[in-house]
């Protein structure tokens, strides 16, 4: 067992009771089939949340993010002036 | 007062999934966020500031009939929803953006992302890219 599961499963230990515990046992030995997949789908969900993250973070996407928020803002004190 | 905002390039992109999802289909999902908030699988990626403007990049799922979607939507100041970018996650296009490299998903974000803005940005009266769907506040 890796360090860092041994750390989750004593943290699972000492947060939930012994029947919720064994619930949580249960639910992983009936779907330890199923769990590969999970981990797969969630780890190319945090994977591609990332790559998001990078893109809009580089120059190219923030100066354009930027262009966007001076049109919003002179669009709202235009309404605003205009009302 | 609350909008959604569809460009002209968002809608070419929706013609490439009209066996699974229409403007309606993202307009109402959107409409459901606005009202519930965050659902199983979605999240808030990130938020930028640019003079008191904030825009936030958001992650949501669409679900109809069998097809099931995620989509990345920009929402300004809180009230302008525009989305941006989506990726059938059962279809062959998902699948395949699995197995892409990152350079090949930047690209595609990245161009998806300034395609959206250019409209966003160029849209005026008189030259139109974008439609708005008015949201009445609850």
């Amino acid at each position: 067992m890796t360090k860092l599961l041994q750390e989750a499963f004593n943290m699972v230990s000492y947060k939930f009771s012994q029947q919720e515990q064994d619930r949580l046992a249960h639910l992983i030995i009936e779907n330890i089939s199923k769990l590969r997949d999970f981990l797969e789908d969630e780890s190319e969900e945090r994977h591609f949340e990332n790559i998001v993250v990078n893109t809009i973070k580089s120059p190219n996407i923030q100066n354009i993010l930027g262009s966007v928020a001076e049109k919003y803002k002179n669009r709202k004190i235009i309404n605003a002036t205009a009302q | 007062m609350k909008k959604i905002l569809i460009t002209q390039y968002f809608r070419k992109v929706l013609k490439k999934f009209k066996n699974h999802f229409n403007e309606q289909d993202i307009v109402s999902n959107i409409k459901e966020f606005m009202r519930i908030g965050f659902r199983k699988g979605e999240a808030k990626l990130t938020t930028e500031l640019f003079d008191n403007i904030t825009v936030e990049i958001v992650k949501l799922r669409i679900h109809v009939h069998n097809s099931v979607g995620r989509y990345l939507i920009g929402i300004i100041d809180k009230s302008e929803y525009l989305p941006i970018f989506i990726d059938l996650k059962t279809g062959h296009y998902g699948k395949n953006m699995s197995f892409n490299s990152d350079k090949k998903i930047t690209s595609m974000l990245e161009s998806a992302i300034e395609n959206t803005l250019f409209d966003y940005l160029e849209h005026t009266k008189e030259n139109q890219r974008l439609v708005e769907y008015i949201i009445e506040e609850q």
